[in-house]
């Protein structure tokens, strides 16, 4: 396996493995792709620092799904909205 | 007997709609969430965005083209189509093509033609979470994408469909989206150390 030396600064890994490792935060890596891409990453400081930024990162997009952006309200149609929403729905019905 | 069968329909009818607006009642906070996500934090837009929703899903409903399973993403699936509709009105409307572009153009016109650039909405500070901000400095082609497959959680190749692009294209996207984000989340961690 070719390795990166060091993390530096830098946040890219291998380009070689970018989408395996994505893969593999995300789920969607097959059992092989899985093995090899955190085979890479146990011995590539660039790559395991990558694998888990993003595994975190998708961990936090899956998060504010359930969290608030505002308040209740402003998650809520306006009585007007919901006004043409009736009407929208009356019209379908004919 | 006229009289009868048009008692029985309208009953019928009343029944499916309070089914449907118990539906739409228990989705409506998670789909205004995600349409100002798209709309870039855009009140209005996204409170029309889920009114067009509600009607198209409840044509839908009523034409029986609603399986039962899996309300939110089904919504958020009409939701989504409803919003890639508008844009690319909007496009063909201003003359330019139908594809997904960062939505900092300028043009004049119906609601969606008002979409702030993610930019904008940075600036104007409506999302204060780090993730937040990192997801709205996404051009729209990999917001939309994240939105479904990282955040919503929708399988890739229900994405894919949904945005009409291959599903290697959606995984290229969020390799992309991703990177994008670290980098801007990076950022504002220096930012918040020097500060």
């Amino acid at each position: 396996m070719n390795f990166h030396k060091d993390t530096g600064d830098s946040l890219e890994p291998c380009k070689h493995m970018e989408g395996m490792l994505n893969r593999t935060a995300d789920g969607t890596a097959p059992k092989l792709m899985k093995w090899y891409a955190e085979s890479h990453a146990a011995g590539c400081p660039r790559c395991g620092t990558f694998l888990k930024r993003v595994t975190t990162l998708i961990g936090e997009l899956h998060d504010i799904k359930s969290e608030n952006l505002e308040s209740v309200e402003a998650e809520r149609l306006s009585p007007a909205h919901w006004q043409s929403v009736e009407a929208g729905w009356s019209e379908a019905e004919k | 007997m006229m009289n009868c069968l048009t008692l029985m329909e309208a009953g019928q009818s009343n029944r499916r709609r309070a089914e449907f607006a118990a539906i739409a009642k228990q989705h409506e906070a998670a789909l205004m969430r995600t349409a100002k996500r798209m709309c870039g934090s855009d009140y209005d837009l996204a409170q029309d965005l889920v009114q067009d929703t509600f009607v198209a899903a409840y044509r839908a409903y009523l034409d029986d083209r609603f399986d039962g399973r899996h309300p939110g993403a089904w919504l958020t699936r009409i939701l989504t189509n409803s919003y890639l509709y508008a844009r690319r009105q909007n496009r063909s409307d201003s003359g330019l093509d139908g594809e997904l572009i960062p939505n900092n153009d300028q043009t004049e016109g119906n609601w969606n033609s008002k979409i702030p650039s993610p930019e904008q909405s940075l600036l104007r500070g409506t999302f204060s979470e780090p993730i937040e901000r990192a997801l709205m400095s996404l051009p729209e082609a990999q917001r939309v994408c994240v939105l479904l497959a990282d955040v919503e959680e929708i399988p890739y190749a229900e994405v894919a469909h949904t945005l009409g692009v291959p599903i290697g294209t959606v995984r290229s996207r969020l390799a992309r989206a991703r990177m994008q984000m670290l980098v801007v989340l990076r950022e504002l961690q220096k930012q918040e150390m020097q500060s």
